[in-house]
């Protein structure tokens, strides 16, 4: 007994939505001629891309484009600040350990450098385990940007 | 509406390989071309105004970082959509659903002229669209968020089969097969609440 053939799904919906080339629409078309078992599911779909198309996300109210490039400048601005910031503290850090352990013999000044170091190790740690723990959980880990 | 590309391919790699080189200004240009597109986008999926104002903001600006890694001659909003999706659903994984409207109360049916009044002149037509939209509404409230996503990015942003599967970074016919899963469960979701 022959199984009853299933509408080819790929082909109804670039057809609905007009992105089968002409020629590929042309034997679509002929296919569906023969086939008037599969009427009701193409009216069906058809209707629901119709209503869909109806439908809209309504525009933004005007106030959504007050400063809208302004601040997306601004945090391009405080970001790459902070980056100069981060990537200069990271040199005078590491220059200060050197002079420090090489130059210096005063207590006071090893031990706050000894905390500043400790003070970074720590939060850094923080920011690493946290996000080691997320990771297994994250769903989206796999999207790439 | 939003499929229309802003630019010729050409003038947006211009613009891309100025942005690239650090020209704020040319990425000006960008933001400007897609920031409507990029909000409703955002809406679809944080499904709250403030929120998706922000997270097509920030997008921006992850994009604008992420410049070296994009290749120029690629269509730009595909790969803006990817982070600016990334985003989106980070922020819902850390920040909850609390903020969102639920999209079957954000969407609205569009106002279409027609100019020789066709459609107008049926009240019974009328009265069968409105009420079909009524119910397609409640469905899409429903419907899986996967398949809501795949709905919202063909309907409400216009996005390409193609441009839906450089976003998702799916082959075509997924895409395809997807949206056809989609349709149905809506279907589906209607016949329901018509009974």
């Amino acid at each position: 007994m022959s199984e009853k053939q299933q509408i080819p799904a790929e082909s109804l919906m670039a057809w609905l939505d007009g992105e089968l080339p002409e020629e590929e629409a042309a034997a679509f078309e002929e296919l569906l001629g023969k086939h008037p078992e599969w009427r009701e599911e193409v009216a069906s779909m058809s209707a629901i891309v119709q209503a869909t198309s109806r439908l809209q996300l309504p525009p933004p109210p005007a106030r959504t484009w007050d400063h809208y490039w302004e601040e997306i400048d601004d945090r391009i601005s405080k970001r790459f600040g902070w980056g100069l910031l981060f990537t200069g503290s990271m040199i005078l850090i590491s220059i200060g350990v050197w002079k420090v352990l090489h130059h210096t013999e005063d207590m006071w000044v090893k031990s706050g450098l000894v905390l500043v170091v400790l003070g970074v190790i720590a939060l850094f740690a923080g920011v690493l385990r946290a996000r080691i723990r997320e990771l297994p959980h994250d769903r989206y880990r796999r999207i790439r940007k | 509406m939003s499929s229309d590309p802003p630019f010729t391919p050409e003038e947006e790699t211009r613009l891309v390989v100025r942005s690239k080189r650090g020209d704020r200004a040319a990425f000006g240009v960008l933001v400007e071309a897609y920031k409507e597109r990029a909000f409703l986008a955002a809406l679809a999926l944080v499904q709250n105004h403030d929120d998706a104002r922000d997270m097509s903001q920030d997008a921006f600006v992850k994009a604008f970082r992420a410049l070296d890694r994009f290749e120029s001659d690629r269509p730009f909003f595909p790969w803006y959509y990817r982070i600016l999706r990334n985003t989106c659903l980070s922020y819902l994984k850390h920040h909850g659903r609390g903020r969102m409207v639920s999209l079957d109360q954000l969407v609205e049916e569009k106002h279409v002229q027609f100019p020789d009044n066709r459609g107008a002149n049926d009240p019974r037509q009328q009265l069968q669209n409105e009420e079909m939209t009524a119910h397609l509404r409640e469905a899409l409230g429903k419907l899986k968020p996967k398949f809501r996503e795949i709905i919202a990015m063909k309907h409400f942003e216009e996005m390409t089969y193609e441009e839906i599967a450089d976003a998702l970074d799916l082959p075509p016919g997924t895409v395809m097969s997807r949206l056809f899963h989609a349709r149905k469960a809506l279907a589906k979701l209607m016949e329901k609440h018509r009974k």
